[in-house]
């Protein structure tokens, strides 16, 4: 995706989930992180494109385990519920709050979104992980 | 991605295969071949690591990690293009004191072994080599 494309879409992705503000004091640190609404509405957003299309939308990335399909999240740590097909879980980045590089890729940042069947996670790049049940 | 792959020094390692293992006393040979064959070597200390979160501290001490990445193995499913770009492939990591590890903690030994092991698998199927030797 070129630059002009990635702010498009980091425009409309802002839309959907505007305030939104990751809960990074030291308290919610040690008992998770807070998700606010405006988060959970993106999170949402994500998840759904997620199920729908197995990608994230245009202008959030998705990350890579070398080895395996983009996107898929190995669970490595049994953290949540495990499954017998290794990419049963997808994980991907949310809006990237900081914008894009002069390369168009986004500057990414901790939060991100994790979805399995039919359940959805947030979590600070695995340290801990919300369930945001609607 | 490399084209020129580096075969193992057999006569140097434990078992032909993964994982691979190397005698302290073996070390100087297998560091003086790595070298030779144009691998980037790094090493931890095993013995400083007391822990899941230690030994990714120890990683991220030699090599360059996204400053938001966390502290679990799991983060490997994430950083696969920031690697892809930081990290000097082919690369060597040497995992010195590996038995002092097995001894006192031999549950944290053994799965540091097979996520770094299972890490290395990953980097072959991109044709990026990634071994790993614990050192005996």
């Amino acid at each position: 995706m070129g630059a002009g494309a990635a702010k498009e879409a980091a425009a409309a992705g802002a839309k959907a989930g505007a305030g939104v503000e990751a809960g990074t004091n030291a308290a919610s640190k040690a008992a998770g992180p807070v998700v606010t609404d405006a988060m959970k509405a993106q999170v949402r957003t994500v998840a759904k494109s997620l199920k729908e299309t197995g990608k994230p939308p245009q202008g959030i990335q998705a990350g890579k385990l070398t080895g395996y399909p983009r996107g898929v999240f190995a669970n490595s740590r049994n953290k949540l519920p495990q499954n017998s097909d290794p990419h049963f879980y997808k994980e991907s980045d949310l809006w990237p709050p900081n914008g894009f590089k002069a390369n168009g890729k986004p500057q990414r940042v901790e939060g991100r979104v994790v979805v399995g069947g039919d359940r959805v996670w947030y979590t600070e790049h695995y340290q801990t992980f919300t369930e945001i049940i609607d | 991605m490399t084209t020129h792959w580096m075969q193992q020094p057999e006569t140097l390692l434990g078992e032909p295969g993964k994982p691979y293992t190397v005698r302290k006393r073996r070390l100087p040979e297998l560091q003086a071949y790595l070298t030779q064959n144009q691998m980037t070597l790094v090493g931890v200390d095993a013995a400083d690591a007391r822990s899941e979160a230690d030994f990714i501290s120890l990683l991220k001490e030699i090599l360059v990690f996204p400053s938001w990445a966390g502290s679990t193995w799991d983060i490997f499913s994430d950083i696969g293009d920031e690697m892809e770009e930081e990290w000097p492939f082919p690369l060597a990591l040497i995992v010195d004191n590996y038995s002092k590890m097995l001894s006192r903690n031999p549950e944290l030994a053994l799965s540091i072994l097979w996520q770094l092991t299972s890490l290395s698998e990953g980097s072959r199927t991109e044709q990026r080599q990634f071994e790993i030797y614990f050192v005996l």
